[in-house]
């Protein structure tokens, strides 16, 4: 049974951190046993499935591993969704794979936190993106699980562009006149948000939107050629739209559910769920207040060997259990992606 | 940028850097003075200014193309007094090496040719200082004449149409920049009688053998390791002629021996010297992650060394040995009962083989005798990246010129 409770995202667990370590050590020996690929990897990698480590100790893969393999721990036959992201770099997409009941807990996570952070009540929600990104397949994108993972919150879930991702007006007006009063949410990818609404509307003065939260995630990557920091789009959605409530969230596909949301402060912060280090070059842990590569540990994948692993992201933790906004937990920022090298060499790459 | 057409395009992205707009397409012999002398003078304009020791690819360069070396060099050119110059040479060099055009340019220039040059677009200090004495020894009366021959372009290979018109004029097409870059140019027009002289994707492997003679002998680690270091780290081991592969030749447990000295050496070294980007650290754990599900059947194990140094140990070879490649020092390592074993299983794709205590006309009567295109260039460990005239099986000195024949 797992010891960490699910409706607890940001309450003190007694001994959580030697829970957490227990849990990831049993997914580790679980998944290891699993899948075959993985275990490749961690033989490899030197893994004693007798030993138990300590959480930093404990070998982790690389997060493009997802693309260049099909990772996953249960049989074939008991996979009911297959998340496609392409959220790191190059072309390949990763592939999750998810049975019934990694779905589920990952659901419900998502709320428990989520609810920690906006509340539970449920608002009309207007989606920056156009429907036919949730069409309903057996394959769908890191896009479409966003989406359908927030749709909980949504009384009314409408979307405002259509197929070539341009805003159609009709709706913007009939949700605006629908909703003056009450709270509402808008909710898209960090870039959808940005190209496909905030840059369509700033120029106009026919568009206000008092109570509202614009809720938005999925990263800045492919805002980079414009580099706007968060701060910037945080003024600028001010200043143009009149919108103060601006939440961002990060969180990485392979590890849907465990997400980590902005304070007030500025900060994401992790849940229960989740954990993460900041390594150097060497892989050594950095200290609080230096940046170097994100490592995130959850301990909801079962269905593949999500749980842990480090990214292509720079980020710094700013401390542990003492941010402003009262929650538990380290803090931290993204700094932003870790840059491809120019390669010296012949190749012209 | 939208609205422009190509010709607006062109006229935008196309830089004239040093050199004529047009170059004049005379015919001169190889090897002439006046060339020689110029080479001479670059040479002597790095060296002396101090500020350029930062750069020691400039410096290498700078050493390359002094008169001695030259000289000597142009006694390995055949029938030199029956030779002329080929005509327009049009070099595209690769976009991440700032001085690889510079080679190519002293090939075009010492066989008396005509040299359209594309530089790299990436503004490194090197190309810079190097176009601005170039330029300077241009506007000296004497080698007015080789600014008349001589043309230093940028532009974004994005706009086809610039490669595509100086193809036209190309007698020879000299192609770095790896497979992509040949594909993409290669589908362009030239006059007939044009020739490409291509640099394809290469890799390249490294022989050591360990036999009882050299473990009596007292073997300076400190300088090895870094004849091997500037063989690799140097070009983030991303050059053709970089070693991928360490083939060990003698008894096991001599080998562990020597390789522990060894990587010790080298990693106190890779600490010392190597500015190791960020990026590098996830690009190892992903191809050792990648390695140890595609050769599962090969590896006994990898060491990694705090992400400096990875080291795949294979206890058997996969098929094809051109597909280990790593970077930014990752390599693979195979114990071999003997050269010929190692050698009958390399292909195509290997360039250059370095060596290390092997009697360098063994490998070569091997690969002499071996019946199938592997290796290019045998060179003692530490010369990996020395440009030659000699390169990649081509000879360029005589690929470059024409012999006018006489009976």
């Amino acid at each position: 049974m797992q010891e960490i409770p699910l409706e607890k995202p940001f309450t003190q667990i007694r001994d959580k951190k030697k829970k957490f370590s227990n849990e990831i050590n049993k997914l580790t020996k679980f998944h290891f046993n699993n899948c075959t690929i993985y275990r490749n990897i961690l033989s490899k990698l030197k893994y004693d499935k007798h030993k138990i480590y300590s959480l930093e100790d404990l070998p982790f893969i690389s997060v493009r591993s997802f693309k260049n393999f099909e990772m996953l721990s249960t049989s074939r036959s008991k996979i009911y969704k297959i998340l496609k992201s392409s959220g790191t770099s190059g072309t390949k997409l990763s592939q999750i794979f998810l049975d019934k009941k990694t779905s589920e807990i990952q659901q419900r996570s998502l709320m428990n936190i989520s609810k920690d952070f906006i509340g539970s009540d449920r608002h009309p929600m207007l989606i920056i993106d156009s429907p036919k990104v949730i069409k309903k397949q057996k394959e769908f994108s890191a896009r479409a699980a966003a989406i359908l993972g927030f749709s909980i919150y949504a009384k009314d879930m409408i979307f405002l562009l259509n197929e070539k991702n341009e805003i159609n007006y009709d709706i913007l007006k009939k949700f605006i006149n629908k909703n003056k009063n009450q709270k509402k949410i808008i909710f898209g990818f960090t870039f959808m948000i940005w190209k496909h609404f905030f840059e369509q509307l700033k120029n106009s003065k026919n568009y206000k939107f008092p109570n509202t939260l614009i809720l938005h995630g999925g990263g800045w990557k492919k805002l980079n050629d414009k580099k706007i920091s968060n701060q910037q789009f945080k003024d600028q959605i001010k200043k143009y739209l009149g919108i103060d409530k601006v939440m961002n969230y990060y969180g990485m596909a392979e590890q849907t559910g465990s997400i980590f949301f902005e304070c007030k402060e500025g900060f994401f912060h992790n849940s229960n769920f989740s954990e993460i280090l900041i390594r150097d070059k060497n892989f050594n842990l950095c200290k609080f207040g230096e940046e170097g590569l994100v490592q995130t540990i959850s301990i909801l994948p079962k269905s593949y060997p999500g749980h842990n692993f480090i990214t292509e992201d720079i980020g710094v933790i700013y401390g542990e259990n003492d941010c402003k906004c009262g929650r538990i937990g380290k803090y931290f920022k993204i700094i932003g992606r870790v840059e491809h090298a120019e390669l010296r060499g012949c190749s012209d790459v | 940028m939208l609205n422009l057409g190509v010709a607006a395009m062109y006229r935008k992205t196309l830089k004239h850097v040093c050199g004529v707009k047009n170059v004049n397409n005379t015919i001169n012999k190889p090897f002439n003075n006046l060339t020689i002398k110029f080479l001479n003078a670059l040479s002597r304009l790095i060296i002396e200014n101090k500020e350029n020791k930062s750069y020691p690819d400039l410096i290498t360069f700078a050493f390359w193309i002094r008169n001695s070396k030259i000289l000597f060099i142009k006694k390995k050119l055949d029938n030199l007094e029956s030779k002329v110059s080929k005509g327009i040479i049009f070099h595209i060099s690769p976009s991440n090496v700032p001085l690889n055009f510079a080679y190519s340019f002293v090939f075009g220039l010492l066989t008396g040719n005509s040299n359209i040059l594309k530089l790299p677009n990436k503004n490194f200090p090197q190309v810079k200082i190097f176009c601005e004495l170039i330029n300077y020894l241009f506007n000296i009366k004497e080698f007015n004449q080789l600014e008349n021959k001589n043309s230093f372009i940028k532009y974004d290979s994005k706009i086809t149409e610039i490669t595509k018109d100086y193809s036209l004029k190309a007698d020879v097409r000299i192609i770095w920049g790896g497979d992509n870059t040949i594909k993409s140019v290669k589908r362009f027009d030239t006059s007939l009688k044009n020739i490409d002289i291509v640099f394809s994707d290469r890799t390249s492997i490294a022989v050591l053998d360990i036999s009882e003679n050299i473990l009596k002998k007292n073997i300076d680690f400190d300088k090895l390791a870094q004849k091997f270091y500037n063989d690799t780290f140097l070009m983030d081991q991303n050059a053709c002629s970089s070693p991928h592969i360490l083939v060990w030749l003698g008894k096991k447990n001599n080998i562990i021996k020597f390789q522990k000295q060894f990587w010790n050496s080298l990693l106190i070294l890779v600490k010392q010297k190597y500015d190791m980007p960020l990026i590098a650290s996830i690009d190892k754990l992903d191809l050792a992650c990648e390695d140890s599900v595609r050769y599962k059947k090969y590896i006994s194990e990898i060491i990694n060394y705090n992400n400096f140094i990875t080291r795949v140990l294979l206890k058997n070879t996969p098929k094809d040995l051109s597909k280990l490649r790593g970077k930014f020092g990752y390599f693979y390592e195979i114990n071999s009962i003997n050269l010929e074993n190692i050698i009958g299983k390399l292909n195509e794709k290997f360039q250059t083989l370095t060596y290390f205590n092997i009697e360098k006309n063994k490998i070569h009567n091997l690969l002499l005798n071996n019946q199938k295109y592997a290796i290019d260039r045998i060179v003692p460990i530490g010369s990996a990246l020395e440009m030659d005239f000699l390169w990649d099986g081509y000879d360029l000195l005589n690929i470059l010129t024409r012999q006018i024949t006489i009976n």
